[in-house]
């Protein structure tokens, strides 16, 4: 019971300051109307949506959970799309953590002109997404695309391969547009955490007569593991989301070897309007992306005191 | 510092300069061959020989977007829509930290929870939902649709990026300047948001540019060529098989000015707004 004069002034203002608690929600009010009328309801009443047979113009008949029966055992583009998904997220977002895990490294060491090459390095993310994805369907362009020309113009193939209508290479163009665009974010988010580890800690691990690699594995990697985990679990969530690249880039084709769940519900919707098909679609990977939430929770948003 | 103050040897400056510049030649070149492929007129695009020493620039494509004016009417409205949105989700965002942060209630706990919830979820599970409230009300198609979807981004991030930027601030602060007499909303305005001035520049900043660059909802909430926002209005020079790949790429380099011009002036925001773990990447 011995506490100081300074703790107990705070606690006795602290009193006076913070207890207005109806004044509270007022200031709190416009944000749960938004809150509630623009995130909770649409999810809630799409649920309902969810479980009609709907086209837009027309009230819904309710189906029960034939939507979700329909697209588990009788739509075949589910199964193509469903692991479109899985192979972009997990592809592209490891892909981001070694090459951004790679850049940061080297962008904390003491190289020339540091702080340029910082900037420099933010590139692809400061153009416009939509903007990235054109660009590399322009660069994967059969006839006119760089990306063909290179390899034609020295001889090392003869047709040029059509990228983005070949079922595999689409796949692989679509990841590499995602890993460009989205390599900065991985590569700042760890220089954060790099640039938190004590040189200290490098030093003693020198004279303990560790290599480079040895400081890398023992010093770098257990300093930036949480910062990583939490940037890999973000970019999962939005990668598994992802629209634009992939719409502009390819449309989901060809015949549905790069839709992902986004894209497929949304030419379901807005392309053969079954909004109630469409609405399952959209909502079918949400239990797993509440799972990847719950898992940030306590990471991101932590114990408040 | 894997190597601290020592200096790399020969090997290691070797394959640390190499990987570096082969890095930042790749983050170069798309842009580069944005603004070539903008600078050639017609059918010249698809000279791509001329890589690196390109003939024939001009800057027809350029004159000839705002001879048409077409893309004067995108500019116009995704700078209103990114102001409004902006705007609003400070307002909203401001208020709401405020209270999060400084107010003890019930469910306070609950609020931040869900504010974080909701500046995660992905456009990509809202954005049918949405259509289907915003037809309801008659919404789809207007300018107020386009700011209330916007909103369904803006409010969260700012409110989260606030909050956490609002904690960190000393409370003695508000406490001295509430025993002097100031009322709450004077806590807050003379106090507070003077000290927090960079965290608001930097959620004005994300939240202007992510509103600029969106294409999701103006895809799904658009009907009229009057509303098309920027990245609708660029999205429409992909049409059946002829693309018009240099207007489409001058269209897309006049799209991407503003945020150069942001992160020339404001890096320092956008550096720390992005490793609060709060931009979507």
């Amino acid at each position: 019971m011995n506490r100081s004069p300074t703790k107990r002034m705070r606690s006795l203002f602290s009193g006076l300051q913070f207890e207005q608690s109806t004044f509270g929600v007022i200031l709190a009010l416009p944000l749960i109307i938004v809150l509630l009328g623009l995130l909770l309801y649409p999810i809630l009443s799409a649920f309902v949506v969810s479980l009609q047979s709907k086209t837009i113009g027309s009230p819904g008949r309710f189906i029960g959970l034939g939507n979700y029966i329909e697209l588990l055992t009788q739509d075949q583009a589910i199964p193509t799309v469903l692991s479109n998904t899985l192979t972009y997220s997990i592809g592209s977002v490891i892909l981001k953590t070694v090459f951004g895990f790679i850049i940061a490294v080297i962008l904390n060491e003491r190289i020339f002109a540091r702080n340029l090459f910082r900037g420099w390095m933010m590139i692809p993310w400061i153009i416009p997404t939509l903007v990235v994805g054109l660009t590399w369907r322009w660069m994967f362009d059969q006839s006119g695309g760089i990306i063909n020309f290179i390899p034609v113009k020295l001889g090392l193939i003869q047709i040029p391969p059509a990228w983005l209508a070949d079922k595999v290479l689409a796949r692989i163009a679509i990841v590499i547009a995602n890993v460009w665009r989205g390599m900065p974010f991985f590569a700042i988010t760890i220089l954060a955490g790099l640039q938190a580890i004590s040189p200290e800690l490098y030093e003693a691990a020198a004279i303990d007569g560790a290599s480079a690699w040895g400081r890398i594995k023992y010093v770098t990697l257990p300093g930036v593991r949480s910062v990583m985990l939490v940037t890999i679990i973000l970019s999962s969530i939005w990668t598994f989301n992802d629209f634009e690249l992939l719409w502009v880039m390819t449309g989901g084709g060809p015949s549905y070897s790069t839709h992902i769940f986004v894209t497929y519900a949304y030419s379901l919707g807005f392309r053969g309007s079954r909004f109630g098909y469409a609405t399952a679609v959209s909502l079918v990977a949400t239990p797993l992306i509440i799972l990847f939430i719950l898992f940030l929770v306590p990471k991101l948003w932590g114990d408040e005191s | 510092m894997i190597f601290g103050n020592r200096q790399f040897n020969r090997t290691q400056k070797i394959v640390i300069y190499a990987v570096l510049a082969l890095f930042l030649a790749a983050a170069t070149f798309p842009p580069y061959w944005i603004i070539l492929t903008s600078l050639k007129k017609g059918r010249d695009v698809f000279n791509t020989a001329e890589v690196l020493i390109p003939r024939h620039l001009t800057v027809f494509n350029y004159l000839e977007l705002f001879r048409q004016n077409e893309i004067t009417g995108w500019i116009v409205t995704s700078t209103a829509l990114a102001l409004v949105s902006t705007v609003t989700a400070l307002a909203v965002g401001i208020l709401a930290a405020y209270s999060l942060t400084y107010f003890r209630y019930r469910g306070v706990r609950a609020l931040g929870l869900a504010v974080f919830f909701s500046y995660v979820i992905p456009k990509g599970l809202l954005f049918i939902p949405l259509f289907l409230l915003l037809n309801k009300i008659g919404l789809v198609g207007t300018f107020t649709g386009l700011v209330l979807a916007h909103e369904t981004f803006s409010i969260p991030f700012c409110t989260w990026l606030l909050y956490g930027y609002f904690r960190t601030l000393p409370k003695e602060l508000a406490d001295a300047a509430r025993i002097d007499g100031c009322g709450p909303l004077g806590v807050l305005g003379r106090v507070i948001l003077p000290l927090a001035a960079p965290g608001v520049v930097t959620a004005a900043i994300f939240s202007f540019t992510t509103s600029w660059n969106e294409f999701l909802y103006a895809a799904s909430l658009t009907t009229s060529n009057a509303l098309k926002t920027l990245p609708l209005g660029i999205a429409g020079f992909l049409v059946a098989d002829s693309f018009m790949w240099g207007p489409l790429m001058a269209a897309a380099t006049i799209a991407t000015v503003p945020m150069v011009i942001v992160f020339v002036f404001l890096q320092r925001f956008i550096v720390q707004g992005m490793t609060s773990g709060a931009v979507k990447g």
